[in-house]
């Protein structure tokens, strides 16, 4: 599953665009993303303010009603896209970040460095992600910084062996040797000379991880778990306003769309990216053909 | 014989990780920031029935005591009370257990043969048509949480389109599951819908490299026909990765539940665990921690076995 | 999410009320013959409150299993006297009875208690008869040891659950007297002491009667005794065949079954899979209403859900800012806001069933902003020096999580950044590290309907949650001078002078009463609507007049 080292980062998503389902992931995740980071700035009204008798539709002003507390439901939703992206966003940056440095990092040093962060990450990876987050931030109080490190936490491992394993077959090769032979530092190898020659299953694991991040924090809000529980969040939305869905869906459903669009979106990228860089899993649409 | 040599360094690797799991849950549980001796009793306490509680429960050990005979009570099968019921955590847990697995075998009897169906008829069927619907809906169905699939189910068969199916879960005291059959569908069509995409994805990819594979064209250069060199050679060796795959998402069955248990009101581990995490029920937590990760091991094991004897090239690459 | 819940003893003993010394005894004996009609199976209607409305009722139907959903977890817990949240409540009202009970105006009567006559003399010896032929759930009859070890375990100091009850009786001061009778001596007068006897959580037990937790041989001489228990999931209770008060219960079966939030609970009832749902959330109730397998009943006899506001602790210190909080409110927009206007307003104060609600005829707070920023800024609050606090609610009930993000939003909003509050829910353990805590200056908290007195001593000394009286206040003193006063003119006097200081000095604000709402099967027959400490007139007087057509 080695990416060829001509991929470079901006050269593959070219490549993987011209497929359908990659450019289809990627307007999804350009609207929502751009809805969730802009659309605050088009709220009618504030994510806390009472506009009516609560669960109600017809509204004027409130174009899907309110919602279990008379706020307006489509504020909220618009408001509340930004916390979830950005968290994810967090998460999946720190989990990416320390599993490429431990993953280089054991490919490069192989032997008892080698085991010893495999059987750490093999310990990680013994809890399901969602039992590890719900764990940390039930213990602390959930906070911004707690949510992005319990998720980027559990994230780590699974970044990581798939880095040591891409990572693995590129240290083989000549001009790695060349460059211890030349003496240059472990640091300089293992970011300048074999991270770019890894970045297809790079990508593809970004992608991935971005997916289950955006799931397991709004799952986590499902549960309770939000950093700011008065603030919109799609996750706590649905939990809120779940109990009176037969009488006024759109506080829930409109989060669970979203949700769902999002993840879908992202789940379509990868597969795009994964798709013209690893390799597997060639189907009608590959640029090969 | 190499195969025992490989289980049993595989066994090896698990013991220690789960002893590795084990200590990494009892520190992390030790870090709760509340007094467990507190919370049992509430704030009005006297100090002298706080510090009678704290010596019952051995809460003035050393830390590395404390591990210790958790750790030892866990192996001679006492896995200790619950802080909050103070009932025995086995007499707790067990017909939870019991629940639990109901969904996760039900779920996995119906995902694993149908996602090994799909996976396969898609690789054959590449490009066409059943692959292109297939792979979209799988890619489709992957992405999304199961809160969400979860809820979107009950929205249509419970409460808002159709009423054709309860919306929670009920299991009697010492009943089966299999008790109230409707209730258990929405929450294993749930579970089924969260594993089916990934297992099938898993077996169309490894379907795919192998009827490409060399031998695979040998055999067909060999005059066999196309019915017995899927049988015999395409299908063993593609089930390979399945098994890992398979395995993870039992596992995955074990403990990432907490959500649709949660959902449902279903009475098992998973809401076992999001009750005693509320309630900050540390030897429930500790114990509950310890099973899933067991069973990750466990199920990592028996794939990785499972892989080598299945798959004919690495068994004889292991003689 | 989960039931609301505080770690304990919540409703245990806040309850001195006011039956009038000496006055007793008409209205008494009225009602205790009325209790002892009923145990001789006749039907009887007392006054203008129906005792029972069982008259105009069709043939009872006896057997079958009652399915009841109450929102639990693995917190649920089993005890006479010392339990914590709702699914508690339900269950000790199956299997454990107390000597009195409440009338619909919260007036301790006989109908329904254990007790045939509580008699006094001077408000500090009580002389406590039973009824003949009481038995408990093992066959045993209820005797005087019991009666002398259910009050000593009820006020054994040790105990957390004896806090309120402890200003007045220790378990020296128990004695038994005959078979059927107990004496108390109580270590002050308290002329009202017969609402203890009728407080819920004041049950009667057997000797050697022990428990912590979960215990499978509950014993107690309720309608129905425990089968099993498994704590959040279910407890069957199944009928007790020796009841004393004869022809009841009807059912064979009751059931409580814990679901894990309000969604589930709703979800479960409209769906026939349970009977009955106890507090079902406010939002849901014009669906249930319109549903025609359903029934809704309101208590409107005052549950509040108070913000509370720490007196000795800044910014609250200074009195003002207390009353400032009080006037920046719209206190009909959170109605509205909250409850959708399920409830009625309150004046910051208590207790709107008893004959003492409101004894100096305050007006209703209306929102005053500008004489709020006045009291503000005279404090030296300003845009630049705001008000600044968190308040902390749990996360698990939307009555107090929502009251606390509605308060925060208006009084925000009113003060046009003079306040600058947030409101924060508590996902874990919201009852055990954040309630009453300390360095928590501003939190919700919530109370079933109780009389004045009960009310008061529970915000005094069981949960001094908002830390009044201030010191050199009088407040204490005047609630044990107003208990022991026996001219109602005197009292009356003593009553107008705590309820100022607590109009004018205190750290509650109490928007509204609420409407705690159940619903129920249409099938369901026997539920008395009246208004009641607990839902559904103390679930149909611990499920004995319930049975389904």
């Amino acid at each position: 599953m080695i990416a060829t080292s001509s991929d470079r980062p901006v050269g593959l998503v070219r490549k993987a665009l011209k497929l359908r389902r990659t450019k289809i992931g990627l307007s999804i995740l350009i609207g929502v993303g751009l809805m969730a980071i802009v659309g605050p700035f088009f709220a009618p009204h504030t994510q806390t303010e009472f506009i009516d008798m609560p669960n109600s539709l017809n509204i004027p002003g409130a174009l899907f009603g309110t919602d279990y507390l008379g706020q307006d439901v489509w504020s909220r939703f618009l408001i509340g896209g930004r916390s979830i992206l950005l968290l994810s966003l967090g998460a999946t940056t720190l989990g990416l970040i320390a599993g490429i440095s431990l993953g280089l990092l054991a490919a490069l040093s192989k032997g008892k460095t080698d085991e010893l962060i495999m059987r750490i990450f093999d310990v990680i990876l013994s809890f399901p992600q969602i039992l590890l987050a719900l764990l940390l931030v039930s213990m602390f109080d959930a906070s911004p910084w707690l949510t992005i490190l319990s998720v980027g936490l559990s994230t780590t491992p699974r970044v990581g062996r798939v880095i040591r394993g891409a990572a693995l077959s590129v240290v083989e090769r000549d001009f790695v040797n060349a460059a211890i032979a030349l003496g240059e530092s472990r640091f300089r190898i293992l970011f300048f000379e074999v991270l770019p020659n890894v970045t297809g299953p790079l990508l593809v694991e970004a992608n991935l991880r971005f997916t289950y991040s955006i799931a397991t924090i709004a799952s986590l809000a499902f549960l309770g778990f939000a950093p700011d529980p008065s603030a919109a969040n799609w996750g706590t939305m649905i939990q809120e306003n779940s109990t009176v869905i037969v009488i006024q869906p759109w506080g829930a459903v409109l989060p669970v769309i979203a949700i769902a669009v999002l993840t879908i979106g992202t789940g379509l990228f990868g597969d795009g990216l994964a798709r013209v860089s690893a390799g597997i899993d060639r189907g009608k649409e590959s640029v090969e053909q | 014989m190499p195969i025992i040599k490989f289980i049993s360094r595989r066994l090896g690797l698990g013991v220690v990780t789960l002893f590795a799991v084990s200590l990494l849950i009892f520190l992390v549980t030790q870090a709760f920031p509340s007094d467990p001796a507190q919370a049992i009793l509430g704030r009005e306490t006297t100090p002298e029935s706080l510090d009678a509680l704290r010596q019952e429960l051995g809460l003035y050990r050393p830390a590395v005591t404390q591990f210790s005979d958790w750790l030892i009570g866990i192996l001679h099968g006492d896995f200790g009370k619950s802080f909050v019921t103070q009932m025995q955590i086995s007499e707790y847990i067990a017909p939870r257990v019991g629940n639990s697995l109901f969904l996760m075998v039900v779920g996995a009897f119906l995902s694993v043969p149908l996602s090994v169906a799909i996976g396969a008829f898609s690789a054959l069927r590449r490009d066409r048509k059943f692959d292109t619907i297939s792979s979209t809906t799988s890619l489709i169905l992957a992405a999304i949480p199961e809160f969400v699939m979860g809820t979107a189910l009950i929205l249509f068969f419970s409460t808002s389109i159709f009423h054709v199916l309860p919306a929670i879960t009920l299991i009697d005291a010492g009943a089966a599951p299999w008790s109230d059959p409707s209730g258990v569908v929405l929450p294993i069509l749930t579970l089924v819908l969260a594993v089916t995409p990934y297992v099938s994805r898993t077996m169309r990819a490894s379907m795919v490299e192998i009827l490409e594979s060399d031998y695979v064209e040998m055999a067909r250069l060999k005059g066999m026909s196309e019915r017995v060199v899927l049988i015999r050679h395409a299908l063993p060796n593609a089930l390979g990765p399945v098994f890992q795959v398979i395995a993870l998402n039992l596992a995955y069955l074990a403990g990432g539940t907490v959500i649709v248990e949660r959902l449902f009101n279903y009475p098992g581990i998973g809401s076992a665990l999001a009750d005693s995490v509320r309630a900050r029920d540390l030897p429930v937590i500790q114990f509950l921690a310890l099973m899933i990760a067991g069973v990750y091991v466990l199920m990592n094991l028996v794939a990785d076995v499972a892989t080598v004897l299945a798959t004919p090239r690495l068994r004889t690459s292991l003689k | 999410m989960g039931a609301t819940r505080k770690w304990g003893f919540m409703e245990i003993f806040d309850n001195q009320g006011n039956i009038k010394l000496g006055e007793v005894s008409r209205r008494d004996l009225l009602r205790g013959a009325g209790a002892l009609a009923i145990m001789g199976g006749v039907v009887s209607t007392i006054g203008a409150s129906p005792l029972n409305a069982m008259d105009r009722m069709p043939a009872i139907k006896k057997g079958g299993s009652l399915r009841v959903g109450v929102v639990g977890d693995i917190k649920d817990r089993l005890d006479a006297h010392w339990i914590v949240s709702i699914p508690d409540i339900v269950r000790l009202n199956v299997g454990f009875e107390t000597l009195m009970t409440y009338d619909e105006s919260f007036q301790p009567t006989y109908a329904d208690g254990l007790a045939e006559e509580v008699t006094t003399t001077d408000g500090v010896n009580w002389i406590i008869r039973v009824k003949k032929g009481i038995e408990f759930h093992d066959g045993k009859t209820l005797n005087g040891d019991d009666l002398v070890y259910s009050w000593q375990r009820m006020s054994d100091p040790k105990a957390v659950h004896s806090k309120s009850l402890r200003p007045f009786l220790n378990p020296a001061g128990v004695s038994k007297v005959d078979d059927r009778t107990v004496k108390l001596t109580l270590l002050q007068a308290n002329s009202d002491f017969r609402v203890t006897l009728a407080t819920y959580t004041a049950t009667m037990v057997p000797v050697g009667y022990e428990n912590f937790g979960i215990n499978k041989t509950q014993v107690g001489t309720g309608p129905y005794k425990l089968k099993s228990f498994t704590p959040g999931v279910e407890s069957t209770h199944v009928r007790h065949a020796n009841y004393w008060d004869k022809g009841k219960p009807h059912l064979d079966e009751v059931r409580i079954l814990s679901f894990s939030d309000t969604t589930a609970l709703t979800n479960a009832l409209q769906g026939g899979q349970i009977d009955v749902a106890i507090n079902v959330p406010l939002a849901m109730l014009p669906t249930l209403k319109k549903d025609k397998k359903l029934d809704v009943y309101s208590n409107s006899a005052g549950k509040i859900t108070p913000i509370c506001l720490v007196i000795d602790m800044d910014p609250f210190k200074d009195v003002r800012t207390r009353q400032a909080m009080k006037m920046l409110i719209d206190r009909k927009k959170l109605l509205k806001q909250v409850l959708s206007n399920n409830g009625r307003l309150s004046n910051d104060d208590y207790s709107p069933a008893d004959p003492n609600y409101n004894a100096n005829g305050y007006p209703m707070q209306e929102q005053d902003i500008k004489g709020a920023l006045k009291l503000l800024s005279a404090v030296g609050f300003s845009k630049s020096n705001p008000v600044v606090f968190d308040l902390k609610a749990p996360d698990d009930d939307a009555a107090l999580s929502g009251l606390a993000k509605a308060f925060v939003e208006q009084v925000n909003t009113a003060s046009g950044g003079v306040v600058k509050a947030t409101a924060t829910t508590v996902a874990v353990g919201y009852w055990d590290t954040t309630y009453m805590a300390k360095g928590v200056n501003a939190f919700m908290t919530y109370y079933n309907p109780k009389p004045y007195f009960p009310q008061f001593s529970g915000m005094v000394f069981s949960y001094p949650e908002t830390h009044f009286p201030e010191p050199g206040s009088q407040a204490k003193a005047n609630y044990y001078a107003a208990l022991a006063e026996v001219g109602p003119n005197r009292r009356a006097a003593i009553v107008k002078r705590m309820q100022k200081e607590e109009h004018e000095r205190g750290g509650y604000i109490i928007p509204y009463f609420v409407n705690a709402s159940d619903s129920y099967t249409k099938k369901l027959q026997g539920v008395n609507k009246r208004n009641a400490a607990l839902p559904l007139d103390y679930y149909g007087m611990h499920f004995k007049n319930l049975w389904l057509a």
